[in-house]
């Protein structure tokens, strides 16, 4: 091997797969310079603002626009009739779930502006546009709505009590879909035979999403190409544009642009398309002019799909050495007003399917029906069911190690599903192809120097605090991989580009994306670009959600390697004068087999730019546009070990130790993949200890601002320890697992078990999320009183 | 209206503002430096941190007219040309972003720390960064990040 | 919304002339870290905003002629960190101003600007109010001086008339081995507001108490100053029983709502645990100064 060649696999390795590779774009968001929405700015672009219903029920009479539109610097006022009369369509939800008996998800299609009723506060009623900002803020609050006030219902269990306000009448006892998956009877029997039950109530809280970035769109309209394009941070612009087209437009997807810059965070909330994004789309045509929106935090906290909000009874049923013999969640999820187009499945089909965790568990039944309720829609955040299930398995587990007085962890690894029964099929329907759970285990509760809890605990009693300790052993189901672009295109300048469908919102796609693409095609790193954004450029586009990304868009971008290595093959043949069944492609180099004459994809590339004189047949470039076709869901798993302190004085927590071993597969940048279980655990933190959206009995929000609603801060949250026990998945061409969401599924269960842990020798069986200090002090009381 | 006039990263800049105009309106709206971010209307989560007089201040919690005749350093004032300042160096090693949304203010609250506090511990860094709110990172690279840019 | 006049005086007698002749549409600006928040929910709409920060006196931190301190009404709590000797001397007065927001905030809130805006959760009060600090107000009539515990008078209200500025704090001389503390609870259910706060001031002659104030925050329409808490304290050697008479004291003073942020019982209850800790820390400082 020459020189050339070992520098050439020196660099590749400093930016191949499985490196800590620095982000490419962080330069620029650094120096400020990123794009998000609300810094574009188009040449003669209004302002909308959102009049938003203060009634989280009622009839909607007439909106009186008289005064407001005579306000300094208004443009227009649009109503619900306005884009009725425009012939506007509704946002829908096309889920193929189905009821227990067979029925589809029964819903009313969301118009973007209410017409008859309105049924959350925060429903948007109108949009008044003005020269500025400021003018139609003014504006808006001069806009009079009559609306006659009915009663309002916010908690799912009791929307669909009988007798409960009624949002739709065509949708009885406000449910959606009331959801049944596995053999009633069998599962009873399995509970009536065994020789213990855990049975727990759990809430799983209402959480407000927070992007840091207020959700923002620019709409405008080429009246001569009679063509819109939206700028929006969203999590696909794919399925945004086929979204807003199809439903709402009428009209052909390429006619729809849609262009997202950076976004400010998202976490499922920015995923679905909402009112305000038809409102500008429809404004900037109606007025010949860009029309741009952006959100305030309040406005956030109000509009934003909100996350969780399920209530649910979770029961184990065990033999007498602790085998788990079936596993029964029932409940309620509350979807809120409106179902966007996921939002049925985490109480349900995502509920069943992450429930089952790491565990040998012969049968499952999941009972839940989603509800609607006088309050914000809900929609996917974080995990979308995969860290709840998980919660409830693990608090289940914990639970029933206490009563049985069987060690949690012993309980664990007896249930345990072992390599050797690898794959698996589970009860729930999933298949598992790959994974070593006991090591995990193992290897977390080594991290956790275990043995010296109890002198730690010891020394906490010296300060007049209460230690505990908790394992959250978690499995996660991700999306499966749907159609996705994989787009590599040789540019003029050298550069190469990767289009594909997913989009980042603070992930960082583009590194390990380019190291993906770097490694298979040696085309140097610094020179590998990312679009992601940009409709117009794709051809199939999934979006991110599920922890998919790596999974889908990795796949697509090696499958589509292998379309421009079969080029580069015909071309490189063609050029060496030799058959194409001679030139092998090694090191980011195609070869004459057996001699020295090679060409990289690069000089190839440039060879084909300065034009190369090549028989009709043959390719004119590397360029390819592909679809990669599908990949199942892969299940990352791992065990979480949290240790904290209780003041019982006060109730306050602090998490002092927290461990983790994550399996994500094969892991194609440690440092991003850190990154994600570090901001995961913190979310899921934030809903175990600090975060609540509380509404009161009149459906008005209470926690409406970062005055009422904490989310955590520096000061909140310790360090992590960060360990990896890899076990390629063996159902996508790369071996990624997915870690987006991991984190929430790690750190409800560990912190809340740990809380538990921590007072239980006072008598205390369980706490909800949030524990609040408040929470925690008032458990301590009544088990003290009892 | 009001006429207002500031040195922003070194130049010499004025405008027309209504009175109820915040700094960060200014900064954004009037000067285009679009860096500094708006995250929040309770001056909670520090997206839109800047340097007033060499202070870090959220520039949500001033009016425009207050700043007439203030020093102001955004975001983008901080790098020197090419050269990423340590901070900003010290967050891409140390992976201290995701978004990058609440990242502007993040990095000109912690640079104003290691001015006021060079060496500071584990615990004076988390409580001084109080006022910025991450929802993506966790926090754990951003102390990475301020410890590495303590050590330079 | 119609327009908002701007003013910046840069003596006392022009603020108070503008603020005055404005009647009710004007809105004092020291920090602005309230002003703009309320102005921005809608919750305010003035007229005038009157910025005190370039009147001199306002923003003074002087030695009084009796060895006390007097700090102007706009001075940050940033600012009287990098006091010489204020810290030293009050060091519960300084932690209450430093937990009013983030450091950003801090940098421009002002113990004035927390007094006026009324809250009973206002962290910079109750120190003030342990310290025994007296307000300097001043209006078209003239000055006067009141205690600090007696200018609010309840949630969002004070003693102020119309037209009047708050102008300083006056905080007495200290006796050798004096020293005060602030602790706080937050509910953590939302982000900066107290469910209890509880400034101690104490003066120890060896072991023994020999003075002592207490003020309580955010268990009462307004800031407390509470006696019988004191008394519990004073000529004792702050042993268990004292402690725990001078929590009761404090459990009892308590009058709180039942809110979201936290229940009567908690409040109460923690009220007592605070001002335990709270006493602690203070004669620990005492005993050391």
């Amino acid at each position: 091997m020459d020189s050339v060649v070992e520098d050439n696999q020196l660099g590749m390795m400093k930016y191949g797969i499985g490196q800590p590779v620095t982000r490419s774009e962080d330069p620029k968001l650094l120096r400020g310079e990123g794009n998000y929405t609300d810094d574009v700015n188009l040449d003669g672009q209004a302002y909308g603002v959102m009049v938003r219903s203060p009634y989280a029920h009622g009839t909607l009479n007439g909106i009186d626009t008289a005064e407001a539109s005579t306000a300094p610097g208004v443009i227009a006022i649009l109503t619900g009739a306005d884009l009725d009369a425009a012939g506007l369509g509704t946002m829908k939800c096309g889920l193929p779930l189905k009821g227990r008996d067979g029925s589809p998800i029964n819903y009313v299609p969301r118009p973007a502006l209410a017409t008859d009723k309105v049924r959350y506060v925060g429903d948007p009623v109108a949009i008044v546009i003005a020269e500025t900002a400021t003018q139609a803020r003014d504006a808006a609050e001069l806009v009079e709505l009559d609306i006659d006030p009915l009663p309002a219902v916010t908690d799912a269990r009791a929307a669909a009590e009988a007798g409960a306000p009624q949002l739709y009448d065509s949708v009885s006892g406000n449910t959606a879909i009331d959801f049944q998956y596995g053999d009633t009877a069998k599962v009873d029997t399995a509970f009536k035979e065994a020789s213990h039950q855990t049975r727990l109530n759990i809430r799983n809280n209402r959480i407000v999403v927070s992007a840091m970035e207020p959700r923002s769109a620019v709409g405008s309209f080429d009246a001569a190409s009679e063509g819109y394009t939206l700028n929006v941070g969203c999590q696909g612009v794919f399925g945004m544009m086929n979204t807003l087209a199809k439903q709402v437009f009428n009209i052909e997807p390429e006619k729809m642009h849609v262009v997202t810059g950076n976004v400010g965070g998202s976490f499922g909330m920015k995923a679905g398309a909402y009112p305000e994004y038809i409102c500008v789309l429809h404004a900037a045509k109606v007025l010949g002019r860009p029309v741009k929106w952006t959100d305030d935090r309040s406005g956030s906290f109000l509009s934003d799909c909100h996350g969780r909000d399920h209530d649910m009874t979770a029961e184990l049923a065990l033999d007498a050495d602790g085998k788990f013999t079936a596993l029964r969640i029932t409940g309620y999820g509350n979807v809120g007003a409106f179902l966007t187009a996921v939002s049925p499945m985490m109480p349900t089909m995502n509920t069943l399917k992450n429930a089952n965790s790491v565990y040998r568990l012969p049968l499952i039944e999941v009972a839940s029906k989603a509800v609607f309720t006088n309050t914000t829609p809900v929609t996917a955040y974080r995990g979308a069911g995969r860290p709840e299930a998980n919660y409830y398995m693990e608090r289940l587990i914990e639970t029933a190690a206490r009563e049985m007085g069987i060690d949690a962890i012993e309980l664990r690894r007896r249930n345990q599903i072992l390599p050797s029964e690898i794959p698996y099929a589970a009860a729930n329907g999933m298949n598992y192809d790959s994974g070593d759970f006991p090591t995990i285990m193992q290897k977390a509760v080594e991290a956790s120097d275990w043995d010296g809890f109890a002198a730690r605990k010891a020394e906490s009693e010296k300060r007049g605090k209460l230690r505990g300790r908790g394992v959250g052993c978690y499995l996660e189901v991700t999306a499966p991989v749907q159609e996705e672009m994989g787009g590599i295109r040789f540019e003029e300048n050298g550069d190469v580009t990767i289009i594909t469908g997913t989009l980042d919102y603070g992930q960082g796609h583009w590194t390990p994306f380019a190291q993906v693409l770097h490694q298979k095609l040696g085309v140097p790193f610094e020179r590998i670009r990312l679009i992601q954004g940009d409709s117009a450029e794709l051809i199939a586009g999934g979006g991110t959600g599920g922890s998919k990304s790596i999974m889908a868009s990795g796949a697509a971008i090696l499958e589509a390697s292998d379309i421009v290595i079969d080029k580069g093959k015909k071309i490189a043949a063609h050029v060496f004068e030799t058959a194409v069944e001679d030139i092998v492609f090694e090191g980011g180099a195609f070869q004459v087999a057996g001699t020295d004459r090679t060409v990289t994809v690069t000089e190839l590339a440039e060879q084909l730019r300065g034009g190369l004189d090549l028989p009709e047949d043959l390719p004119r470039d590397l360029s390819v546009k592909h679809i990669f076709d599908a990949a199942p869901s892969a299940f990352p798993n791992g065990c979480h070990v949290c240790e904290l302190e209780v003041d019982p004085d006060t109730g306050v927590v602090e998490i002092d130790r927290y461990n983790m071993v994550n399996d994500f597969g094969t892991v194609v940048n440690p440092l991003l993949v850190e990154g994600q279980a570090h901001g995961g655990i913190v979310q899921g933190l934030g809903q175990a200890l600090m975060e609540n959206a509380v509404y009161d009995s009149e459906g008005q929000l209470q926690t409406g601002s970062y005055m009422d609603y904490a989310v955590p801060r520096a000061s909140d949250v310790p360090s992590f320890t960060f360990a990896t026990h890899a076990v390629p998945a063996t159902t996508n061409p790369l071996g990624a697992k997915g870690c987006g969401e991991a984190g929430c599924a790690g750190s409800l269960p560990s912190i809340m078990n740990a809380l538990v842990d921590a007072l239980a020798p006072l008598g205390v069986k369980h706490i909800d999320m949030p524990a609040t200090p408040e929470k925690v002090w008032a458990a301590i009381q009544s088990a003290k009183a009892a | 209206m009001a006429t207002v006039s500031m040195t922003v990263n070194g130049k010499s800049v004025s405008g027309e503002v209504e009175p109820r105009t915040l700094l960060v309106q200014f900064i954004r709206e009037q000067l285009h430096l679009t860096g500094t971010h708006v995250g929040c209307d309770t001056s909670q989560c520090g997206a839109c941190v800047v340097h007033v007089n060499g202070d870090s201040v959220k520039s949500c919690t001033m009016l425009a007219v207050q700043a007439d005749g203030s020093d102001v350093t955004t975001i983008e004032g901080l790098a020197n040309g090419d050269t990423l300042h340590p901070m900003q160096e010290a967050f891409r090693d140390n992976h201290g972003l995701q978004c990058g949304f609440c990242t502007p203010g993040m990095v000109m609250s912690a640079v104003d720390l290691l001015k006021k506090n060079p060496k500071p511990s584990e615990g004076e860094i988390r409580e001084w960064l109080e006022g910025n709110i991450c929802r993506c990172t966790g926090y754990h690279n951003i102390v990475k990040a301020v410890q590495q840019a303590a050590q330079a | 919304m119609t327009d908002i006049q701007y003013v910046a005086p840069s003596t006392l007698d022009e603020a108070v002339g503008a603020y005055a002749a404005a009647k009710g549409a004007a809105r004092i600006l020291a920090g602005g870290t309230d002003l703009l928040v309320q102005m921005r929910a809608g919750m305010v709409k003035p007229g005038l905003i009157v910025d005190i920060k370039k009147v001199a006196e306002l923003s003074a931190i002087e030695k009084t002629p009796e060895g006390g301190f007097r700090i102007g009404a706009a001075v940050s709590g940033a600012v009287l960190e990098e006091h010489p000797t204020f810290g030293k001397v009050w060091p519960g007065v300084l932690e209450g101003l430093n937990l009013i927001g983030s450091t950003q905030v801090q940098g421009r809130a002002s113990a004035g600007g927390n007094l006026c805006n009324g809250s009973p959760a206002a962290d910079s009060i109750p120190g003030l109010v342990a310290a025994g600090a007296i307000a300097t107000v001043q209006g078209p009539n003239g000055r006067r001086n009141i205690p600090v515990e007696q200018v609010p008078t309840g949630p969002g209200k004070t003693s102020l008339a119309p037209g009047e500025i708050l102008v300083s704090f006056t905080l007495p001389p200290r006796p050798a081995h004096s020293s005060d503390a602030y602790l706080r609870m937050i509910p953590r259910t939302e982000m900066d507001i107290a469910v209890v706060g509880c400034a101690v001031s104490l003066t120890m002659d060896g072991d023994t108490c020999t003075a002592a104030r207490v003020s309580l925050g955010a268990v009462a329409p307004t800031v407390l100053l509470v006696e019988d808490a004191a008394k519990a304290l004073v000529l004792t050697k702050l042993d268990d029983a004292s402690l725990d008479k001078a929590a009761a004291a404090c459990s009892a003073a308590c009058n709180p709502i039942d809110d979201k942020r936290g229940t009567i019982a908690y409040r109460t209850k923690v009220a007592g645990v605070l001002l335990k800790r709270t006493t602690a820390i203070a004669a620990e400082r005492a005993k050391g100064g």
